[in-house]
Formats: C-alpha cells, sequence, structure tokens
C-alpha cells in the first residue's frame, strides 16, 4: 500500500488563507518525497514537504487524483485518523478529566471521524442511563437536559421545601395564637353582651398580660379587637403565602414529566448554555454531564462543569412566583378581585354604577374574611389547664350547704348519718360546675378502663351517675381511677390511650343530675387502684379553691 | 334621671326574684298531714298498708340498696329503714299542710311558692329546703300538677 498523506494534507490546505490561492502542484518541486507512479498509484510524503517556501506565493493546486484506490487506505496510510480510543465513562471526576484529555487531542490532531463517532457513544450512554433509545444523539441530550434538571430539582427543592415547611408551621403556630385570642376575646364579648362583668368563666384567660375579667366593657373589648383582628390579619396572609409557596415546592418534588414547564423551562436554559459552546467544547460538557459530574463538584479550571439550572433560588422563586392559592381574603387588596369578579359577571353595568358595586365588593370580601375567620374561631379549643376537667372549674352549690355541699365528704346535711353523726350526708365527690354539652377534658392521661354512655342526654334516673367515663392513670408512680359522672355523652372507649387535655365527652345533666333543680355538673370522683378507698378529688385538680370554695385563679395557660 | 334609678332597680329586683325559690322546712314535708320524711319505714304501712310491691333499688351514688314501697299514686323510697324519698302521681295525696295535689291547676302554688312559681320553667316548679340539702319538685303539664317528688343533689 502506498504511503499516502494528501487527505490530510488537502483538508489542512484548505483551512489555511495562505493556500486559499490557484495552486499548480509540481510534485516534487517543493517536496522531497518518491513521486514516481506505479500502476497509477503514486507516492508521495507530505511531511517532508518544506511549506516555508510556500509562503506567500501564490499557487493554484490541480490534483488528479486518476483512479486512486482509496479501498485500499487503512490505519497505517497518510489519510486515515490517527487512532484513538473513545470517550468512556467511570463517572467520576478522574473519568472526566480522562475524557476531556481525550477531546483536547482529538481536537489537536483535527479527528473528525473521531468527533463524529462520539456522538454515536454519548447517545448510547445517555440510552443506558436513562433506559431508553433515541432516535438520534440531539434527542438524547435533550432528553437527558432535562433528566438532569429533574435530578436537580430533586436535589434542591428539600431546602426550600424545609424553608417554607417552617415558615407555614412558624405561622400555623402565630395564627393559632392570634385565632385564640379573638376567641378568647369573643368569649368575653359573649359574656358581656350577656350582663356578666365580673363573673367571667374565663378569668385564667389572660389577653396580653390583661386577664380576660379585667376586660369588662364592650368599647374596651372592641378595641382589643381591633389590635389582635389586624395581627391576625398579617399573620394570616403570610400564612397563606407561605402554605401555598410550601405546597408548589413540595409539589415540585414529584415531578416526572419532562413536559413539566418547570422542566421545559430548566431544558432550554441547559440547552442554550450548551449552545453558547463550539462543538468541542460541547462534546466536552456531554461527557462531562454523563460521568455524573454534579455541582457542586467542580471540574478544575479551564474545564466547563455541568451546573443545574435547578437552583434553591430559582426554585423558590418559580414556587413563589406559581404557587396556588390565589391571595389570602386578608390582603388588603382582595376587594379588588373581588370587584374585578364582579364587574367580569356584569359587563354591561355603566361605570356609574361601579361606586355601588365597589361598596358591594367591599362588603362581600368582609363577609368572606368573616366566614373564614369563624371557621377559624371554630376550630379553636380553648382548654382547660391540665389537671382540670373543664375550664375554669367552680364547685357547684347543693341546698342549704351551699358550695360546701358540692365538696367531698360528710358535706351535705340530711337525715341520714354520716361519719357517726346523724343530719350529715355522704358526698362521694367533687360536683364541678359544667354548662351542658360542653367538653370534658381528662385531667390526666391514661386508659380508659370503664364507660357507660347509655343515657341519652339530660335522662333522669334517681340516684344514678348517669353516663360516665374512667381513666385509669398513674400519678407520681401510684394508680389512680378518676371518674366523671353525669355526661350527656362519651367520646371516648374503653381500652383507649389517652392525654391529658384530650376530649372525653359533653359534660351534661344524665341521671341524678337531670332533675330541675341541679346545676349541671361533672361529678368528679377519685379512687384508689382496686377501687377500695375514695379520694377527695379537690388533691387531683390543677385549679385550687379558698376557705369559701371559690376557685383561687390560677394562670396555667 | 329618678325614672332610669327606678328601671335598674325594678330590673334587678325582678333578676333576683328569677334566680331564686321558695324555701321551706324539712318538718313541713307532710303527706296526707304525716310526716314521712326521715322516720322509720313502719309508719308508712301504719298510714297506707302493705304496699302493692317492694322493689329493690340499687342507689348507685350511696352505694346502698334500697327498697321501693310502690303503691297506687305514690312510691315511697325507703333506705335503711327510713323513708329517703317519695314520688306523688295520684291525686289522692295532699302534700303539706296546704293541701298540695296532683292535678291541681298550678296557679293555685302562686301565692304559696310565688318566689318558685316566678322562677318555673315550662314543665316543673322548685321548692328548696333551709335545713337540708333536698328539693321538692313540683311537675305540671298543660297547668296541672303531675308529679310530686323530693329530690337530691
Amino acid at each position: 500500500m502506498k504511503n499516502i498523506y494528501i487527505f490530510l494534507l488537502m483538508l489542512g490546505l484548505s483551512q489555511h488563507s495562505m493556500f486559499a490561492q490557484n495552486w499548480n502542484f509540481n510534485w516534487g518541486g517543493i517536496g522531497s518525497g518518491n513521486t514516481a507512479a506505479t500502476n497509477s498509484i503514486f507516492k508521495f510524503n507530505f511531511n517532508k514537504l518544506d511549506f516555508s517556501k510556500l509562503k506567500d506565493a501564490n499557487f493554484k493546486i490541480n490534483i488528479n487524483l486518476g483512479n486512486f484506490d482509496f479501498s485500499n487506505l487503512n490505519a497505517n496510510n497518510c489519510c486515515v485518523e490517527k487512532p484513538l480510543v473513545d470517550i468512556s465513562f467511570g463517572y467520576n471526576i478522574e473519568a472526566a478529566l480522562a475524557a476531556s484529555a481525550l477531546i483536547q487531542q482529538a481536537l489537536d490532531d483535527g479527528l473528525e471521524k473521531w468527533f463524529n463517532r462520539q456522538h454515536t457513544v454519548l447517545k448510547k450512554e445517555i440510552e443506558k442511563q436513562l433506559g431508553q433509545s433515541f432516535s438520534n444523539y440531539d434527542d438524547a441530550r435533550n432528553t437527558y437536559f432535562k433528566y438532569h434538571e429533574k435530578i436537580g430539582i430533586q436535589k434542591n427543592h428539600t431546602s426550600i421545601e424545609s424553608k417554607y415547611n417552617a415558615r407555614r408551621l412558624d405561622g400555623e403556630n402565630k395564627r393559632s395564637i392570634s385565632v385564640k385570642n379573638l376567641k378568647l376575646l369573643r368569649l368575653r364579648e359573649n359574656e358581656l353582651k350577656t350582663g356578666n362583668i365580673n363573673n367571667s368563666s374565663y378569668g385564667n384567660f389572660s389577653y396580653n398580660g390583661t386577664s380576660l375579667d379585667q376586660i369588662q366593657s364592650l368599647s374596651q373589648l372592641q378595641s382589643l379587637w381591633r389590635n389582635e383582628y389586624s395581627t391576625f390579619s398579617n399573620v394570616q396572609r403570610s400564612y397563606h403565602n407561605n402554605y401555598y409557596t410550601y405546597l408548589k415546592i413540595k409539589s415540585i418534588g414529584y415531578i416526572t414529566n419532562y413536559n413539566d414547564p418547570l422542566v421545559v423551562a430548566l431544558f432550554n436554559k441547559q440547552l442554550a448554555n450548551y449552545n453558547r459552546y463550539d462543538r468541542w467544547k460541547r462534546l466536552d460538557l456531554m461527557q462531562a454531564y454523563l460521568n455524573e459530574i454534579r455541582p457542586p463538584l467542580a471540574l478544575p479550571s479551564g474545564y466547563i462543569s455541568p451546573k443545574f439550572y435547578a437552583t434553591p433560588q430559582y426554585l423558590e422563586n418559580y414556587a413563589v412566583k406559581n404557587r396556588g392559592g390565589g391571595k389570602s381574603v386578608f390582603d388588603d387588596d382582595y376587594v379588588y378581585i373581588v370587584f374585578g369578579n364582579i364587574i367580569n359577571s356584569h359587563f354591561e353595568l355603566p361605570q356609574i354604577y361601579y361606586n355601588q358595586f365597589f361598596h358591594y365588593a367591599k362588603e362581600q370580601t368582609e363577609k368572606l374574611r368573616n366566614n373564614e375567620l369563624n371557621k377559624l374561631l371554630n376550630e379553636v379549643e380553648i382548654k382547660p389547664c391540665a389537671g382540670d376537667p373543664v375550664i375554669n372549674p367552680e364547685i357547684v352549690s347543693s341546698g342549704s350547704s351551699g358550695k360546701k355541699g358540692g365538696t367531698f365528704g360528710c358535706t351535705r346535711t340530711d337525715k341520714t348519718t354520716c361519719g357517726g353523726v346523724y343530719g350529715k350526708k355522704n358526698h362521694s365527690g367533687l360536683d364541678v360546675k359544667a354548662n351542658v354539652n360542653e367538653n370534658a377534658f381528662a385531667m390526666y392521661s391514661g386508659t380508659i378502663s370503664s364507660i357507660r354512655n347509655t343515657f341519652s342526654p339530660g335522662k333522669y334516673k334517681g340516684n344514678s351517675y348517669g353516663n360516665f367515663v374512667v381513666i385509669t392513670t398513674v400519678i407520681n408512680g401510684s394508680t389512680y381511677n378518676i371518674k366523671y359522672n353525669h355526661l350527656n355523652s362519651v367520646s371516648v372507649t374503653q381500652g383507649q390511650t389517652i392525654n391529658v387535655g384530650d376530649i372525653i365527652g359533653l359534660t351534661g345533666n344524665t341521671g341524678n343530675a337531670a332533675d330541675p333543680d341541679v346545676i349541671p355538673h361533672i361529678h368528679l370522683q377519685v379512687f384508689n387502684s382496686n377501687w377500695s378507698q375514695s379520694l377527695d378529688p379537690e388533691d387531683f385538680l390543677t385549679t385550687k379553691f379558698d376557705s369559701n370554695y371559690n376557685p383561687i385563679s390560677n394562670n396555667c395557660q | 334621671m329618678k325614672k332610669v334609678i327606678l328601671i335598674i332597680y325594678l330590673t334587678l329586683v325582678s333578676a333576683n326574684c328569677k334566680a331564686q325559690n321558695n324555701t321551706i322546712h324539712s318538718s313541713e314535708i307532710t303527706i296526707n298531714g304525716t310526716q314521712f320524711f326521715g322516720k322509720e319505714a313502719s309508719l308508712v304501712t301504719q298510714h297506707f298498708g302493705q304496699p302493692y310491691s317492694i322493689k329493690d333499688y340499687y342507689f348507685e351514688m350511696d352505694d346502698v340498696m334500697s327498697q321501693k314501697y310502690n303503691y297506687y299514686g305514690i312510691i315511697f323510697t325507703v333506705i335503711n329503714n327510713r323513708t329517703y324519698s317519695f314520688e306523688i302521681t295520684g291525686s289522692n295525696y295532699t302534700f303539706t299542710n296546704n293541701n298540695i295535689k296532683v292535678g291541681d291547676n298550678i296557679s293555685t302554688l302562686q301565692s304559696i311558692y310565688p318566689l318558685s312559681y316566678a322562677n318555673k320553667t315550662n314543665n316543673s316548679l322548685t321548692i328548696r329546703f333551709n335545713d337540708i340539702d333536698r328539693f321538692i319538685i313540683i311537675f305540671f303539664s298543660s297547668k296541672q300538677i303531675t308529679k310530686i317528688r323530693l329530690g337530691s343533689y
């Protein structure tokens, strides 16, 4: 075979401005190779050409290859690219650097065939990594970019999700405090409206340091309400935005569809970045992607590193911009949304009525706000102090003995004998005032050991406890059975574990308490572990009572 | 100004009246002129003869077994052989020296127990005691007394 390097030379020459002239090539004139043709095949070693002699010359090259036998070319001949191994993938920085070196070498040597072949190599690698086939390299690369950004989304959305989850929870907490404040103010408002000025049922609760029973006028209360409502509105607005941003960023983490607008937007950025480079650098960039060089892992200076466009900042901005939920009704300009809806649905309205409709929109906005606030207020549970079965427990008066008759022991007067004393009657528990159908709360954590729920609300039966719940609890290592009697309904089941403050049923007047003169109450009883001893429930209540059996204020909230 | 003070005064008086019931002494509880409450059960049988039935009834809140002496129109509850309570449903028993009977119009109670009458609900009226922690409930329907019961808290 002949040593022919003419193709390489021609390629080189054609790129060279110096040779952008018409050449009349004279074999041997400037070269020292053997030009003698044998069977129409000639030999010429262009490596031995002295190109310096051609500088600034005006030549025209006319090469007639005649019967040149291209089939006889092989790697050892002049016009075949130097052999160079293909890019391989080790999925680490060493592999990426080795591939870069290969690309640089190919570039230096002008290995076009090698270059073109690498697209097939990259396509196969993409197919391997993604587990799907592609008809061409561009399709494979594009899908890979989307896949890569999806990884970026999954990797980077978590910090933003955490950030907004924290904001959401913080907002929820602030909102719950504010709603509780509003609930207390509303409860107090109801008391004031019914003339209860000095005997608040919520005296143990305070609003910003002011005990509720110190709020003694509606004007005072309304002033406090306005302040708290303003706080609530701000908190709610913020909570609303953070909540829906959180939902959006959370949903971003579950994106699987490559056609998702976020993925497409990020892909476009990837493609634009890719297209910034020349074809050799693009090759280098792709091998780095496929060798799994992931941000923040970067190649040494001078190499092109893959990047995620799905940065935390981008994802946060995207989630904020694209969150659902619209505006909170507590947004100042929500009224314009309502107004817009009215105008849009009555497009024939003359503008002269706009003022009236804007006024109507304001009313509707207020209505929406009130609905949302009331919904939240209804969800708020004002719980008693831990250790109390109801909010602000009071002892119920029992006939001539007054409140003393509601306490434990031989505290009642009757035509019976108690403790060896005639005229006294035993009261086996503590009667804690409880309005009908309000929540009864577990004083302590424990297990529901017994219930009775056979009485309909208010059903009378002489000398009966009516519906009851027994919670077996351990306090300071000792086991006790605490019994809540006269409930209107029971909302727990036997064997159920219960936490302090959990609702166990509704207070009421079943059993003996159904008689009209009996003030609805929980007949509270405490027994030791084997029920052999009845104990004074007052010792187990958090709220304490003075010598007149009135509650001593405590501030357990 | 005087009018305002008068209105406030009347409102307060009215509110106070509403919150109260008449009180009586336990010795006033008589049935057909006799005091049975707290007395031995034999006193009941002396006056009314043997009940048509005596049934045990568990006093859950006092953890004792009581006996119900069932007569037509009245039931006595006996604990430890003493009359603990009663419930009148028949018209042939007079209650207290005012001779209140089942079937009477409740308006007859207005002059006897004005506070309780003013404080009545739509179907009952309560009389309290000043010496014991008990109460009398007088039930009525269509303005007629239907039941008189000695109750406990």
